[in-house]
């Protein structure tokens, strides 16, 4: 019977374990010279295989592994199957700009398989052990991925810098968890979650959620806790800046929603405004720094900071409603945010990182394809129709007008306005300055093709959203 | 046929300029191609124009297709007289505009002629949605193309220009779009019949209307919130300011008399002395800061503003119409009156932009100071814009009058000292468009130039602007019995509420 | 009620009372009979000379101040325009709101920049700091 439910476990974890054991041969093929060469393609095919496997092994139902520590049901494989697509996407457009460097070595893949690896744990873990196992996964990963640039100083500063930060936060998030364990007397998360509804919260209860949300809130970067997001966007590869963008977010909110789903504490007055405040607060820090700004990867980050203050807004309205406003929010944001970092990785050339704005003067008389797919992205993050961007804003909005928060929507909205105007600078930069920057890259059509999918998708779910929603929707109900 | 119309019209010069984006920039048949998709979508206008029924208030030719069930949102859309007028105002003048634009020496020309289709596909769209969302998606993505046209092909200033507008109208939209999520949460639905239909109660009302009046003001514009317009006007390309002037300002005018007045009316009701006194301000105010430009395209724009406050005061006169007269008649004259007042501004400042920017094509210049005497250079020209100046200070005879004698008379009605106010803009404006022509027409010959009379292309197009703006003068009773059911069925709507 | 149609004007003699009589016509006669006395006929008219002509003349001649008048006004005018152009619309509308509220928010922005200062610990203690505020807060709100 043990045994049993040991293969039986195994066998739905077959995903994970390929992506395991092919970072490791990928470590391996990295220190012989003649192999060198396959590190992309077999790093590549791992992924993709590993994500056939995912969509051949599709849970009916809720399916628990290992003792209940794993669980997989339609949500997990949903969000991990985004997380697959982008990452893909993110392997793909990288290759250029890590060859050009002399980062493409087998330890980079391998450790990049590792970071999303365990933001694949931590999706499907039901366990808090092992959520904090993937968590760590992830994070030292991700400290040695940023920096692996030796050359740059700015990397490593990045690396320290997110590293003791990071530290820090996966502390506070380990002693919440340590507190739960001791209330509830269980590190299962779905005993945990209903714990409040058989006995009174306690105050120990709410403070141990309030820990594990400051680390929610920094993994998210959620002003004040944002103050590492800028420095690391600025000093990591740009690849990797991406790869932080974009699936530990997913990641994370999975891990929200699985503490927060149908739990009473969400019904605490002193929780949930935390949560509005932090989102609030967050908007206003991440779209006021944005503005003076002129580094784009510093403004990206100040914007990703103002578009997690959304997250947890729209997380706030979900005490009322559910968490599909959020979720499609993460999965809009995540993908606005990995085509316009994607297209900054494009556009840095050998020897040229494009850092300032100023650099992307005059970009559409060089190349008027790139710089659409750049204006569709930040219309997108701006929130303009004509975009999926539109439908996140709205829903955003809806939930908290019927929440019957409209103060709330409305100072909200107004400082939108203002972030708008660095998404316009950067459009205004591309189409209607003069001058041009001969370093830009502008080789390599694969990659060019590759750059337009997530743009015509933000444009195509904005013409017929319907099926999204309803699946988005019909899986968080 | 028939049945789609009105997708047609929307979708037909949207697909077609995303089309020409990819067409090649040197091509001759481009003017040719682009000229021909205006001219077709102008019939198609005109087929819907004969094909509406006046007699019927509801709307018609209804399209309705449940296009997002799960956030209620319906691809819905409808005429009535209104939004007719509207829509072959909009056509005709995009198929002017493309006229114009073939004699125009450009970069970049396929990007320009798609960008003014994909407009004139989402004006008509602005002006067929029911639903309120797909009209916000509509009025909201009709700013990426003028963004783009003022941006890329604009003046030296255009970078300040474009960003003003895009921003000074998000911050507008944005707050419309709050309250119909209001809207939407109060009575669960989007639909602008059911909303007609919904009883607010006074707070909501006066919230509601609050946040969607300055999203309209904004957009037409009303003082304090006007000042985006000249330097918009000023920087853009003169194709842009044709449609600037001519289709975006009456999406505000349009937005007022759908989404506003029937909607909240209530909330219309306690703050309408306030739209009153910012109308009157625009009327003489604005009329007065247009004396001295030196600028004629900013004087042209300040002197939109001040007509566009013969509308707004048509609006919102209403209410104290009918505490005087008790008449629905008088009602419906005032709202009549304001929309012929938007439909023959629209035609004069178009023929007063496309005559400043064949000035500037051949002079390189529109400062007033720098020209004089062209009526001894370009007499045929000049015979055109001294018609049009005189058309704009609203001469009997030409379309203006109608508009601006209607509602002066309404506000005579209402409020002797409103209508007072009103009518000194007959002399303001006569002052600015006569001291105008002056100054440019007559004088001394200030600027060396070549002696270009105007082009039989720039005789056809603005003899045919010349021809409607008389017909429109003369006889204006097409128009107001077109309107009159509708406007009809809005006033009962309005006066049930109150 | 009274109505248009109520009143019939037909017949000849209806004709002369209303057209041919009316004060306009018969004013038009004695205008006209004054005319040829005075100009034609060079009639002197001795009651004429109670009465001074000069001011009246010159007052006339003048086109009753009009063109005074419209300068006057038009320097009215103009000089309105420009304080109203360059005063009100320039300087205080969008100067101080349009402009000026974006200015300010730019000021505080690169004001605030300087937060963000690089410095480790300055991070680490601004983190510890909210920590702590928001645990005050929520034990504040709790006891």
């Amino acid at each position: 019977m043990i045994i049993e439910n040991i293969i039986n476990s195994l066998l739905n974890f077959i995903p994970e374990i390929i992506l395991s054991i092919m970072a490791m041969i990928v470590l391996l093929f990295g220190i012989f010279k003649i192999t060198k060469n396959y590190i992309y393609s077999v790093t590549l095919l791992s992924v993709f295989l590993a994500f056939l496997v995912s969509i051949k092994y599709f849970p009916q139902d809720n399916l628990y592994l290992f003792s209940s520590s794993i669980v997989k049901n339609e949500l997990t494989e949903f969000f991990k199957y985004i997380c697959y697509l982008i990452f893909i996407l993110q392997i793909i457009i990288s290759r250029k700009y890590l060859e050009e460097r002399k980062l493409f070595s087998g330890e980079f893949y391998s450790l990049l398989i590792f970071a999303f690896l365990g933001c694949l744990i931590i999706i499907s873990s039901n366990n808090l052990i092992i959520l904090f196992l993937g968590i760590e996964l992830s994070s030292l990963s991700l400290y040695s991925l940023i920096a692996l640039n030796r050359n740059s100083i700015f990397s490593s500063e990045a690396a320290i810098k997110y590293f003791v930060l990071s530290i820090i936060a996966s502390a506070i998030i380990l002693f919440g968890f340590s507190y739960l364990y001791g209330i509830t007397n269980s590190i299962i998360i779905s005993d945990i979650v209903e714990y409040p509804n058989k006995f009174q919260i306690s105050n120990l209860y709410l403070f141990s959620y309030v820990l594990i949300f400051i680390g929610v809130a920094f993994k998210f970067a959620v002003a004040p806790f944002h103050l590492w997001l800028p420095d690391v966007y600025e000093g990591a590869p740009i690849p990797i800046t991406n790869f932080i963008s974009s699936i530990p977010k997913i990641a994370f909110f999975v891990f929200a929603y699985r503490l927060l789903d149908k739990n009473d504490i969400f019904q605490n007055e002193n929780f949930y405004n935390l949560i509005l405040i932090l989102g609030v607060f967050s908007i206003f820090i991440g779209n006021i720094f944005a503005l003076a700004q002129r580094k784009i990867l510093r403004m990206l980050a100040y914007s990703s900071i103002a578009n997690s203050g959304f997250i947890f807004i729209a997380l706030y309205t979900a005490k009322d409603f559910n968490f599909s406003v959020s979720a499609f929010y993460v999965i809009v944001y995540s993908f606005t945010i990995v085509s316009s970092l994607s297209i900054i990785t494009f556009l840095s050339a050998k020897k040229f990182d494009l850092v300032y704005i100023n650099d992307l003067k005059g970009l559409s008389s060089k190349t008027g394809y790139v710089s659409v797919l750049l204006m569709v992205t930040m219309l997108s993050s701006a929130g303009v129709p004509l975009t999926v961007g539109f439908y996140a804003k709205y829903l955003v909005l809806n939930a908290l007008i019927s929440s019957g928060l409209v103060y709330v929507a409305v100072i909200t909205v107004l400082l939108t306005v203002i972030g708008l105007y660095y998404y316009l600078r950067i459009i205004w930069f591309m189409f209607f300055e003069q001058g041009s920057n001969s370093l830009i890259n502008l080789e390599g059509r694969v990659n060019a093709l590759t750059l337009s999918i997530v743009p015509i998708l933000l444009f195509v779910t904005f013409l017929l959203p319907n099926k999204f929603f309803e699946y988005i929707f019909n899986i968080l109900a | 046929m028939i049945d789609n119309i009105l997708s047609m019209l929307i979708w037909i010069p949207i697909i077609s300029g995303l089309l020409i984006l990819f067409y090649n920039n040197k091509d001759s048949y481009l003017n040719i191609i682009n000229i021909s998709i205006n001219l077709f979508v102008f019939i198609l206008s005109i087929f819907l124009l004969l094909s509406f029924n006046k007699n019927i208030s509801d709307f018609q030719f209804i399209e309705n297709f449940n296009w997002i069930p799960s956030l209620n949102i319906f691809y819905y859309l409808g005429v009535d007289a209104i939004s007719v007028l509207l829509i072959v105002l909009n056509t005709l003048i995009f198929f002017i505009v493309s006229l114009y634009n073939s004699t125009l020496n450009l970069t970049k020309r396929s990007y320009y002629y798609a960008s003014f289709l994909v407009a004139n596909g989402l004006t008509i769209g602005v002006f067929s949605a029911i639903d309120a969302i797909l009209f916000y998606i509509f009025f909201e993505a009709l700013l990426i193309p003028m963004f783009l046209i003022i941006g890329i092909w604009g003046g030296s200033n255009r970078i300040y220009a474009t960003v003003k507008f895009f921003i000074y109208t998000f911050l507008g939209s944005i707050l419309l779009l709050i309250s119909f999520i209001y809207i939407n949460y109060k009575i669960s639905s989007f639909n602008i019949l059911t909303i007609y239909d919904a009883n607010f109660s006074l707070k909501e009302q006066e919230l509601l209307f609050i946040a969607m009046a300055i999203a309209f003001a904004i957009k037409i514009p009303m003082f304090p919130f006007h000042t985006w317009l000249p330097d918009a006007h000023v920087e853009a390309p003169t194709s842009g300011s044709v449609i600037l002037a001519a289709i975006l300002l009456k999406v505000g005018a349009y937005g007022f008399i759908r989404y506003v007045i029937p909607v909240v009316p209530l909330g219309a009701l306690s703050f309408d002395i306030y739209f009153i006194i910012l109308s009157i301000i625009a009327i003489v105010y604005v009329g007065i800061i247009a004396i001295t430009q030196d600028d004629m395209k900013k004087l042209i724009a300040y002197s939109s503003i001040s007509h566009m406050g013969f509308v707004t005061l048509g609006f919102f006169i209403i209410f104290q119409l009918f505490e005087s007269t008790l008449s629905h008649e008088d009602i419906i004259i005032s709202l009549s009156g304001s929309m012929y007042q938007i439909l023959s501004h629209g035609f004069i400042s178009a023929a007063l932009f496309i005559c400043v920017g064949s000035i500037y094509d051949r002079y390189k210049t529109k400062k007033i100071s720098d020209l004089g005497g062209l009526i001894n250079q370009m007499p045929i020209y000049s015979w055109f814009f001294v018609f049009f100046a005189l058309a704009n200070c609203g001469l009997p005879g030409t379309s203006s009058f109608v508009g601006e004698l209607i509602i002066i008379i309404s506000s005579f009605k209402a409020n002797f000292l409103y209508a007072f106010f009103a009518s000194t803009t007959l002399i303001v404006s006569a002052f600015y468009s006569l001291w105008l022509v002056k100054r440019v027409i007559y004088g001394e010959i200030n600027i060396e130039g070549e002696y270009i009379d105007a082009n039989s292309l720039e005789k056809v197009i603005l003899a045919l602007l010349a021809f409607i703006v008389l017909i429109l003068g003369i006889y204006p009773d097409y128009i107001m019995i077109f309107m009159n059911s509708t406007l009809e069925n809005m006033t009962n709507n309005i006066l049930t509420k109150l | 009620m009274w109505s248009p149609s109520e009143i019939k004007y037909q017949g000849i003699l209806s004709f002369i009372i209303h057209g041919i009589l009316s004060p306009a016509s018969i004013a038009l006669l004695i205008g006209y009979y004054i005319s040829i006395k005075l100009y034609k006929e060079k009639t002197n008219f001795k009651f004429l000379k109670f009465f001074s002509f000069k001011k009246l003349i010159l007052i006339i001649k003048s086109n009753y101040k009009f063109d005074e008048l419209f300068l006057y006004i038009s320097l009215i005018m103009k000089k309105s325009s420009l304080f109203f152009s360059n005063k009100m619309d320039i300087a205080l509308i969008d100067g101080f709101i349009v402009n000026g509220i974006p200015k300010r928010i730019n000021i505080l922005s690169s004001y605030l920049r300087t937060i963000s200062s690089g410095y480790l610990y300055h991070y680490a203690f601004l983190i510890v700091l909210s920590l702590v505020i928001i645990f005050a807060a929520i034990l504040v709100r709790i006891l």
